[in-house]
Order: structure tokens, then C-alpha cells, then sequence
């Protein structure tokens, strides 16, 4: 038991740092539908915050003790308490869908279903190892990084011996798992899967946050838990994998960019930005995320989206590269190489044209998966072919499909470019990297359904200016 | 909206409820599916299943490490709870089908010895066609490979072919299980 309450303590302590953090940079006064989606965005951000703390201390020479977290802690409360004004004024309170009260019985169904589904989450971590990426790839990290209490030089240059464990890979994750480590005072891999639920559970409330602004209470969290429970999701919740996370990352910036889009809000944007930034820390994938955040944010900026002047635009993209930066650092001063670029570089695209093909065909299977994606897939296509048959100058659908599209033809050209048997790299990460566009393609296709015949209510296009 | 598009919304009234229905039928479903044979109803037994045991595995299951556990990983458990100094090495002689290909440079055996003695090294030995243990280094230049001692120069050897029988010289028999057996260096 006291494992589990030093475990739950380190969780929080990692939403605590973000939410400091948040507070010190005056992103924290966001408003959701619902006020439970905050904490996710906030723990998202203290684990980047971690996973920065990480090379710093190393480029300094300095180990990464417990008090030294603590101390970070310390040192953002005094700034987050300067910039505290209070709650949001009133007057910034959203018209929400009403919830009838005939299905008020239907909210406290869904609520407990959410409560089912978490002890379920926190089961099946709990009593299942790390499978095969967990445990090597991310749990390794977490496990050297408890045992020196630093970035051990020979860990993350070894290739000799550490390559499987892709030493290039940030550390987000496993930094979390690390905390937990230096919390409960030893290695326990069933309770590090903790990180992955929670990420999990961000995922629910965020969507359904922001699936609230187009829909009932009931309908928003039943929808959201249902994106959220499909077989595949549950499975990569627990085990220790990074994927969860990372389809939080994407959700929660693609989500902000959509809400800058739709309200012209200067912090929607900044906080986007520092999303897309922090996504590159879960995984390599992340660093391609990071790139279309950069083009998309300066798209918009440049169509002349309201409340971002030049500066801020300045202040988004050092945001978005701030995560990042110490971690690129301390991979050229150690000559940590990018293996995964490295195998794809100067590959000859149009000899690996015909295994587009390939790509596809495997892709178009699994939208009729039923057994993994039961019906996701076909519902997202249903919302993007109304995206793109009535809802075309809608910015903020607009962007949230772009950030779509554009990881997943990354994801699509890599497969092409590919060293590896493409049907052999498709069969063992298709689904990995499918899972990261899921939440924020359901929450794209449900708002491009859900808006449907509301012409009156959407926002102005991006060329037009914006309604007061 | 433009004009354009709400000019296009209103002459599409037929596609749009048609859509509309049939995200309807879709999300109806997706419910069901998930409730009856997806993720809601795996969630639930997930969930009635953790309740009844208390959060532990189910006896007859495998265990919190899965398919890690067994006895040459219990072997390895044993070597690193040995009180090691600093410079203690281990050496780990593993099966032919150990020997790194191009498309598996590590098994699990090799991972997990790495995972679970980890920050202690260990070093992996095969055995040749000539019958003597030689070092694996895996895909780097031979330039790049450290020098290691020979096998039976680590404080440490956990064999594993034990239908083999080594006489090691100057170790004693530390653990032996069906899988796995372990020597401690007499000097250690």
C-alpha cells in the first residue's frame, strides 16, 4: 500500500510541475467546457518539464535527485503565484449545449462506466508486464536513469550494446517512470505503467472537453470513453508503451490549434505551440508533429488568424522549440546518432514507390478492423467526407484535418522509405502509429458531423475577418 | 460560413441527412459493438476480474513479468542480488540460437540479462565451431568492440547449455536450476 500512495504521490508531483509551470507563463487560465480537462494538458507538461530536467542536469554535470525536482517545484510556485489573478471572469463563460434533464440518468451511467474502465486500465497495469517497447525501449531508460541518477554517457553511445534499446529516443516517458523510481525508492515496472493510464485518462477528459461544446454532457464523456476503449487504445494504455502519450501530445495541440482558429485567443496559441514542442519529447514521431506545428501555426498566422501579433508569434515558436532544445544538445555534444534517420536518409523514393501500394492496401484493411479499431476508422471517414463536401472554409476543422494529414503521409513516406520488409515494419507498428492520429481524427470527424446544417453558428473562414 | 458554402449546405439537404444517418447507425453500432464484444465489455471483465482478485494475477497465470519469467531469468535474478563491487563482471554463455542474425541483434535472453543487471555489464559468450566461448559484439566494427576477458575470467558465469557439463577452472557452483546455472569466480 505505501508503494501505491508513493506512486500516486509521484503522479501528482508531475501535475503539480506543470501546472506551476503553466501558471508561471500564464497559460493556466484557459477555460474547458468541462474543468476536468486541465489536469491532463497539466501533467502533459510537467513530464515534457522532466524530460527537459534531464539533459540539463547532464550537460551540467549534475544528477537528478528527488529534491532537485522538488526544488523545481519550489522555484516556479513563487512566478505561478505573481502571475495567480483568480479564476477566468465570468463574462469568458461558454453557451454549452444544455443537458437535458431527462437524460441527466444517462450522465451518472457514462460516469460510471468511466470509473469501470479506469480500475480496469489501472488492473491490467498493474497485474500484466511491459510488453516488448515498454520494457526495452522506455523501461530500460527509466531503470538506468534510477540506478546512476544521471544520463550515464555509456547508456546513450553504446551501440554496441544498448542499440535495440533506441538510445536516440526522448525521454518523456521515461523520465516519468524514473520519478516514479526515485518516489517509491526502487525499480517496480507494474506501477510505472501508471503513466501510460494516466495519459489514458487525459485523453477522456480532454475529448470530452472538448466534444462538450458541440453536444450534451452525457453524449460528449460516452463518446469520448468510447474512442478511448477500443480494444487497441486499452491494450497500449498499460504496458509501458509511449504511444498513449503521444496521441495525447497531438490530440491537446491539435485541439488548441483548432480553438485559436475558432476564438482568436493568444493563449490558446501559445499553449498549442508548447504542446507541439512537448510531443517531440514521447517520440521520434513527435519530432515530425513539432515540424507541422511550425508550418500550421505560421499558416495561420500569416492568413492573419486574430490575437497574435509578430511577437507572439516569436514567443510560440521559441515555446515550441524550448522542449526540445536540451535534449538535441546533449545528442551533438555526445554524438548520440539518429538511427532512425539514418536508415531512412538518401533512400531512393522513387525505388520504393511501388511499396506505397502496399502501405495502402495494409492501411485500408485496418479501417475495417473491427477487432482492434471496431468502428472508429469508418466514423472518421464519414467526418472527413463531410469536411470535405460541406464544411471546406471552416479554419478550425480546416486545421485540426491538416495536422492529420500531414503526420500521417510522415508516417506513410517513412514506411515507403522504409529499410526494413515493409510488410514485416507494417505488422508490428502499423497500429502503434495509427493510434496516434486516432483521438484527434474522432474529434475532428465528430465535429465535422456535429456541424453540419449550423452554418450560423461556425466561425468565419480564414480569410474573413473574425466575428465579433 | 460563405455565401457559397451556405448555399452549397442548403442545396445538399439530402446528403447531409443522409450522412447524418448513417453516423447515427455507426455510432449505434460502434456501442454495440463495443459493449457486447469490444473494448466496454473486455474493460468490464477486466475490471470484475482485478476486483476478485484483489489486484493480483490470477493463480495458473502468468505472473506481473510474463513471458520473463523462468528459470534462466530467475538465474539472473540471483546473480544480481549478489553483492557486487566495482568492477565485477559477469559473463553470460547463451544457446547457439543466441547468436545475433541481421534481422534479431538481440533475443530476449540477451535483452533481459542487459535489462536485469543493469548498470553491472555483462558479456555475452557463444560458443564457436572449434567449442570455445567466444565474445558477441553484435553489428559493431571489430575495431569498435572493447576488449573483454575470456569467459571464464569474469567473477560471474551464468551457463545455460547445461546438457554440456564446464569444468570451470577456479569457479565453484553458485545456483543451478533447470536452465540455468551459475559460477562464482573463488577469488571473488
Amino acid at each position: 500500500m505505501a508503494g501505491l500512495v508513493r506512486a500516486t504521490l509521484a503522479l501528482i508531483v508531475i501535475w503539480l510541475l506543470g501546472a506551476l509551470l503553466l501558471a508561471a507563463l500564464g497559460l493556466r487560465r484557459r477555460r474547458w467546457p468541462l474543468a476536468c480537462s486541465q489536469p491532463g494538458i497539466d501533467f502533459a507538461v510537467g513530464a515534457a518539464l522532466l524530460a527537459t530536467l534531464w539533459p540539463c542536469a547532464a550537460l551540467l554535470g549534475w544528477q537528478v535527485r528527488p529534491w532537485s525536482v522538488l526544488a523545481l517545484a519550489a522555484a516556479l510556485a513563487l512566478p505561478a503565484a505573481l502571475r495567480w489573478r483568480g479564476p477566468p471572469e465570468p463574462a469568458e463563460k461558454e453557451h454549452l449545449p444544455p443537458s437535458s434533464p431527462r437524460t441527466a440518468w444517462l450522465g451518472w451511467v457514462v460516469v460510471a462506466l468511466l470509473v469501470v474502465c479506469c480500475a480496469a486500465a489501472l488492473f491490467r497495469a498493474y497485474t500484466s508486464p511491459m510488453f516488448w517497447d515498454g520494457r526495452y525501449i522506455w523501461g530500460f531508460k527509466a531503470k538506468a536513469m534510477f540506478e546512476d541518477g544521471r544520463l550515464d554517457r555509456e547508456t546513450f553511445t553504446n551501440l554496441a550494446r544498448y542499440r535495440p534499446t533506441h538510445i536516440d529516443y526522448p525521454l518523456a516517458v521515461p523520465a516519468a517512470e524514473a520519478w516514479m523510481y526515485q518516489c517509491m525508492g526502487g525499480v517496480d515496472e507494474r506501477r510505472a505503467q501508471f503513466v501510460g493510464v494516466v495519459y489514458w485518462l487525459g485523453l477522456i477528459t480532454l475529448l470530452a472537453g472538448y466534444l462538450r461544446r458541440r453536444m450534451a454532457f452525457p453524449w460528449a464523456l460516452g463518446l469520448a470513453l468510447l474512442v478511448c476503449q477500443i480494444p487497441v487504445m486499452a491494450y497500449h494504455a498499460a504496458g509501458g508503451g509511449a504511444d498513449v502519450p503521444q496521441a495525447f501530445y497531438l490530440l491537446a495541440a491539435g485541439l488548441l490549434l483548432a480553438d485559436w482558429a475558432e476564438c482568436g485567443r493568444r493563449e490558446d496559441f501559445l499553449l498549442a505551440a508548447l504542446l507541439f514542442g512537448a510531443g517531440a519529447l514521447i517520440k521520434p514521431e513527435g519530432l515530425s508533429l513539432a515540424l507541422g506545428g511550425v508550418l500550421l501555426l505560421g499558416l495561420g498566422w500569416w492568413l492573419r488568424r486574430p490575437g497574435v501579433r509578430g511577437r507572439d508569434l516569436a514567443c510560440g515558436l521559441a515555446l515550441l522549440a524550448l522542449p526540445y532544445l536540451p535534449w538535441a544538445v546533449l545528442r551533438a555534444y555526445w554524438a548520440i546518432p539518429s538511427l532512425q534517420l539514418t536508415a531512412i536518409y538518401g533512400r531512393p523514393l522513387a525505388e520504393n514507390l511501388d511499396r506505397l501500394a502496399i502501405v495502402l492496401r495494409f492501411a485500408l484493411g485496418r479501417v475495417f478492423l473491427v477487432s482492434g479499431w471496431e468502428l472508429a476508422w469508418p466514423l472518421v471517414g464519414l467526418g472527413l467526407l463531410s469536411y470535405l463536401l460541406w464544411l471546406r472554409r471552416v479554419p478550425a476543422l480546416g486545421l485540426m484535418w491538416a495536422v492529420l494529414a500531414w503526420q500521417f503521409l510522415v508516417y506513410v513516406a517513412v514506411y515507403v522509405l522504409s529499410p526494413y520488409s515493409v510488410a514485416e515494419h507494417l505488422s508490428t507498428s502499423y497500429d502503434r502509429v495509427l493510434l496516434h492520429l486516432m483521438p484527434l481524427a474522432v474529434a475532428a470527424a465528430l465535429t465535422s458531423l456535429a456541424s453540419l446544417g449550423r452554418q450560423n453558428d461556425l466561425p468565419p473562414p480564414l480569410d474573413a475577418p473574425p466575428r465579433q | 460560413m460563405t455565401r457559397r458554402g451556405a448555399d452549397t449546405l442548403h442545396t445538399q439537404p439530402a446528403g447531409i441527412t443522409a450522412i447524418r444517418l448513417l453516423a447515427l447507425f455507426l455510432l449505434i453500432a460502434w456501442a454495440l459493438t463495443s459493449v457486447t464484444r469490444g473494448g466496454l465489455r473486455q474493460a468490464v471483465a477486466a475490471a470484475w476480474s482485478g476486483v476478485r482478485s484483489h489486484g493480483k494475477p490470477q493463480p495458473g497465470q502468468p505472473d506481473a513479468r510474463g513471458q520473463w519469467a523462468g528459470p534462466y531469468y530467475d538465474a539472473l535474478d540471483v546473480v544480481a542480488h549478489q553483492p557486487f563491487g566495482a568492477n565485477t563482471t559477469i559473463a553470460a554463455a547463451l544457446f547457439q540460437s543466441d547468436r545475433p542474425t541481421f534481422a534479431s541483434a538481440m533475443t530476449p535472453r540477451m535483452y533481459e540479462a542487459i535489462y536485469r543487471l543493469y548498470p553491472r555489464r555483462v558479456d555475452f559468450y557463444v560458443t564457436n565451431a572449434a567449442g570455445v566461448e567466444e565474445n558477441l559484439w553484435f553489428d559493431s566494427p571489430k575495431s569498435q568492440v572493447p576488449k573483454v576477458p575470456p569467459l571464464w575470467g569474469h567473477a560471474y558465469v551464468v551457463w545455460t547449455d547445461i546438457g554440456r557439463s564446464p569444468e570451470p577452472p577456479g569457479h565453484r557452483l553458485l545456483f543451478a536450476n533447470r536452465e540455468a546455472r551459475i559460477y562464482q569466480a573463488a577469488n571473488h
